[in-house]
């Protein structure tokens, strides 16, 4: 057992924008926050969350194939802070970020499209978009235990004793 | 049906073929005659987008494959990208997708061509607080990627024994005071080369490069720890260590098996 005070934990992932390398990367945040003493509801809606933002990093932000997408994680007690960058989409694709993240309205009935970043909302405390120098997005997402997360401890502890 | 083509910004050597509507039996020949002229071209790529079709009759399909085979016997390919839900299953009800590989979008059918025709390696970083509890998700994710990327069940579970015992040796045996570790992943079609990067107390690392360049185990009859790096050696095709004052680096190539 971890029995170090415990500080914040940092993880970062920098990988190529592929769709291919989302399933195991939103499994990998998804259990590290497991590792990080967080429920599995907290976990799955964590994954819910990482697979939307690295997705629309993906085919509207780093575009080019050559281009990379950033994942950060830090996990201090009780609280998530993630955050997703990626090289900057048009500007259209920004308007539409901003408008999703800042006046979000769910689409109508027939669209395909445009209800992931409600979702991300929904499942999270805090969400909000920084524009790098050079024309980087970064969607930083701030999510706190859920009020009935006071058993996460106890399933922390099972959890390490299977490892 | 409507058909237009061009050459993509992307990589001039894949055409970009839209196609619009029904495909029926009777547009065959006009699209032969095009696929003939693309190839006639020297250009052996091509992404057919079709996005906007509405159906695709069997004989169409049967051109499709007449095509993908030209190209094949060329060195090229043909992908699919952006079917619509239906018609993906009804393709896929006729066994289209043995033969062709369907894209959600370019992005993914040129990050495929990269994959699969220029042998460009794709590089994953990850950087991780020393803690013993995060290995198995970072073995599994590294994994997990060599799943996706076609390495076959029995290679992804020897890399997930490698970066166990890499990453798990990085943290027990580096300095306890590291705020964190590096673990860098090249993987291209033919093989996989990890990096792991820590800061370690000289006497430790030293004695990391005596086991690895003595071709001898640590572990003496009763030991019950010291054999995870004869078993990394064993399955995989190299392991270099350098040592310097900033840190540890120790790098493992495996080789793709069916490769």
């Amino acid at each position: 057992m971890d029995s170090q005070p415990k500080m914040p934990s940092g993880y970062s992932v920098k990988l190529p924008s592929d769709l291919e390398y989302i399933p195991p990367l939103r499994q990998f945040v998804a259990e590290i926050a497991r590792v990080e003493g967080f429920s599995k509801k907290f976990c799955f809606r964590t994954e819910i969350i990482v697979d939307e933002l690295v997705t629309n990093g993906i085919l509207h932000g780093s575009q080019d194939v050559h281009s990379e997408i950033t994942l950060e994680a830090r996990f201090e007690e009780g609280t998530m802070n993630l955050s997703v960058q990626d090289q900057g989409g048009t500007r259209q694709n920004l308007e539409n970020l901003k408008r999703a993240v800042y006046s979000p309205k769910p689409p109508s009935n027939d669209k395909k499209k445009g209800r992931g970043l409600v979702i991300v909302q929904m499942l999270s405390s805090e969400i909000k978009i920084d524009l790098g120098e050079n024309g980087q997005t970064q969607v930083h997402v701030v999510k706190t235990k859920d009020p009935d997360d006071s058993q996460a401890q106890k399933e922390k502890l099972l959890y390490e004793s299977d490892l | 049906m409507r058909i237009s083509q061009q050459v993509s910004s992307h990589d001039e050597r894949i055409v970009l073929l839209h196609f619009e509507g029904d495909l029926n039996a009777s547009d065959c020949e006009a699209t032969s005659k095009i696929f003939q002229e693309i190839i006639d071209s020297k250009k052996y790529f091509i992404v057919a987008l079709m996005e906007n079709v509405t159906f695709v009759s069997s004989p169409f399909l049967g051109e499709l494959m007449g095509c993908k085979l030209r190209l094949v016997e060329k060195g090229g390919n043909m992908v699919i990208v952006g079917l619509n839900y239906d018609l993906r299953e009804r393709l896929i009800q006729m066994g289209a997708d043995k033969i062709f590989q369907f894209y959600p979008d370019t992005h993914t059918a040129y990050n495929h061509y990269h994959w699969e025709y220029t042998q460009t390696a794709q590089v994953v970083t990850i950087t991780l607080p020393p803690k013993l509890q995060s290995v198995p998700a970072v073995r599994r994710f590294i994994a997990g990627i060599a799943k996706q990327k076609g390495y076959t069940a029995r290679d992804s579970f020897r890399i997930e024994t490698i970066v166990d015992e890499i990453a798990n040796n990085a943290i027990e045996h580096g300095d306890s005071t590291q705020p964190e570790i590096s673990v860098e992943l090249r993987i291209d079609r033919k093989k996989f080369e990890l990096l792991v990067r820590n800061k370690t107390l000289m006497d430790k690392a030293n004695q990391l490069k005596y086991v690895l360049e003595a071709n001898k185990e640590t572990a003496q009859t009763g030991d019950t720890r010291g054999r995870g790096l004869a078993l990394v050696k064993l399955i995989s095709n190299s392991i270099n260590v350098s040592i310097d004052k900033s840190g540890t680096e120790v790098k493992i190539t495996k080789m793709r098996e069916d490769s």
